[in-house]
């Protein structure tokens, strides 16, 4: 036993010899917490809370077989990666960390039961709860983008099958191509992701098919992160590749067509369309009354990720309503599942909350076959504001990109993963 | 749930009956600190590794001295090591916070 569970065990024993009265023997009996979603926030957590909570049960309900890492999915595109070497099996991930695993998808919450009901009409009750759906895709914003136009304009922004799907319709195109993206408006996940995703095509481009284009319609009014990174490699690496064009929001997908009309006029023809959907917090969410900011994203408290519309229930990673400049990013998921593994211990075992969490964010970008960039934040919590603040001074970009970079990409994305997931594979 | 473990004792009581419980290891507000530094440390584990074993270059801390982190948490901070990465996410933390993680991670050999 090292010192870190002697005190853990001590912290108990010592509450057990103080109370010893009747609600303790129900104390006793081991709290039941369930995370839904096995992402990159709901994965942490319920490996954390089985580090920071040892006696605590931990059921992880998650209708996947796999999970695919969305970080360096994009390098899938021109073949530097396989989807073999983003994915862990959760089988393997449940027996490793003591979690009990439920292959199924949740239908409903019912926060004053504190019961769950599942696809299978199966219920589960819990103690607590964790909610960590990612994002929905927003399709009513996009008129005329129905099943068939889905299905042909894929967005390959959750990784797996979809992303597989695009590289492979890249590949079949013939040299000389039109192939267009479209970007949709602040907020959605990744902020840098698209533009990384935009290089790499042109990446691909310039070294399997020069004569083609990549043409970027961005609904929003400019480059959302690492700007300048972004800009100068276009620039000095795929100029007459890469097209890019701001403020081009939706208003017609025509699939049939393959074609896509934007509100500041114009209809653009592509040979592949490759839509990101405006996004939401998860579907999960969005029916179960949490998305209580615009009806779109999870209001939370930041030293919890409680819930701000019901109690017992936190919500951590990109369905949350972040503060200003926070991004919806694997890396800030992970971490606000430890914050919320740990607030939920402290609360249990009743002892003191920490007052103040730091979490930090970096977010690597692959610009060519090996070259990467980043961005760095390190967020505090303000008692005053009571939001999450980025410290002035800590964080901010790479000077240039470099290999180097890229090394510590792909290191980083072996850690992260080993840290939230387990590094067994499938 | 809460309820079952609203106990009608406070929280210093806790850490009072911990402080006995654990003498001659803990500070009276051990229980707290430990949380804290437990927590911030869990927050760099996303790099640097459970009990900092990272795989990759100049990315480990586990096998490193107590000095030896500090000296090298503190330069970042002070701006005097330059990193690519290090030396932005160091200035985010206090020297104090630093100090406690360099004794954390200093740990594990
Ligand atoms: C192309 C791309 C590149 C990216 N690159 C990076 C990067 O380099 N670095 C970085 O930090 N981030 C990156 N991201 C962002 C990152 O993937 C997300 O921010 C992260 O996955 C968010 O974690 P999450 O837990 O909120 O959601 P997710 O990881 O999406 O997990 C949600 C899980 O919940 C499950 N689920 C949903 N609904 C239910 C339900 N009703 N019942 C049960 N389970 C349910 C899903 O099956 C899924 O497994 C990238 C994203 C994309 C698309």
């Amino acid at each position: 036993m090292d010192r870190r569970q002697f005190v853990s065990l001590a912290a108990q024993a010592s509450v057990l010899a103080v109370a010893g009265s009747s609600p303790f023997l129900r104390a006793q009996s081991r709290p039941n917490v369930v995370v839904i979603g096995g992402g990159f926030g709901g994965a942490t957590a319920a490996r954390y809370l089985r580090k920071f909570y040892p006696q605590a049960q931990v059921t992880l309900i998650e209708p996947q077989p796999y999970f695919v890492s969305c970080p360096m999915s994009n390098r899938l595109l021109h073949g530097a990666i396989g989807l073999k070497d983003l994915s862990r099996p959760y089988a393997g991930f449940a027996s490793a960390n003591g979690l009990q695993w439920i292959q199924d998808r949740v239908n409903t919450i019912n926060a004053a039961k504190k019961e769950l009901t599942l696809a299978s009409g199966k219920r589960v009750s819990y103690d607590r709860l964790i909610v960590s759906p990612g994002v929905d895709f927003d399709y009513a914003a996009l008129p005329g983008m129905d099943a068939a136009a889905r299905a042909k304009m894929p967005h390959a922004w959750k990784a797996g099958q979809e992303t597989v799907a695009l590289r492979d319709r890249l590949h079949a195109l013939p040299d000389g191509a039109t192939i267009a993206m479209h970007i949709p408006k602040a907020p959605y996940r990744c902020p840098p992701g698209p533009y990384e995703r935009a290089s790499l095509i042109g990446y691909y481009l310039k070294s399997r098919k020069p004569k083609s284009k990549l043409l970027v319609f961005d609904a929003n009014p400019e480059i959302l992160s690492k700007k300048e990174l972004f800009q100068k490699t276009w620039k000095t690496q795929y100029s007459g590749l890469v097209e890019y064009l701001p403020n081009a929001d939706i208003a017609q997908v025509d699939g049939a067509q393959n074609e896509i009309e934007f509100k500041i006029g114009g209809k653009v023809k592509a040979d592949l369309w490759n839509v990101i959907p405006p996004q939401r917090a998860g579907e999960l969410a969005i029916n179960n009354g949490l998305a209580n900011v615009n009806n779109r994203w999870c209001g939370v408290d930041f030293l919890s990720y409680e819930s701000t519309a019901f109690q017992d229930v936190h919500v951590i990673g990109d369905s949350i309503s972040g503060s200003p400049g926070m991004p919806k990013s694997g890396h800030m998921a992970n971490q606000e599942g430890k914050v919320a593994a740990a607030a939920i211990t402290q609360e249990l075992l009743q002892l003191p909350a920490v007052t103040e969490p730091v979490i930090a964010n970096t977010c690597y970008s692959f610009v060519t076959k090996n070259d990467a960039i980043h961005v760095a934040a390190v967020y505090r919590y303000s008692a005053e504001t009571k939001q999450m603040v980025a410290v002035k001074g800590a964080g901010g970009l790479s000077d240039a990109a470099s290999t180097l970079e890229g090394v510590y990409a792909m290191a980083w994305l072996t850690n992260i993963l080993d840290d939230t997931i387990g590094s067994v594979t499938a | 749930m809460v309820n079952v473990f609203k106990i009608t004792f406070s929280n210093l009581r806790i850490a009072a009956a911990l402080s006995i419980f654990c003498a001659g290891i803990a500070l009276p507000s051990y229980a707290q600190t430990d949380m804290n530094v437990r927590l911030m440390a869990a927050t760099c584990q996303s790099c640097h590794g459970k009990e900092g074993r990272a795989q990759g270059v100049g990315l480990r801390l586990s096998g490193q001295s107590e000095e030896e982190l500090e000296r090298k948490l503190l330069g970042y901070r002070s701006g005097q090591i330059k990193g690519t990465v290090m030396h932005q996410h160091a200035k985010g933390y206090t020297e104090a916070e630093l100090k406690a993680l360099a004794r954390h991670f200093a740990q594990f050999k």
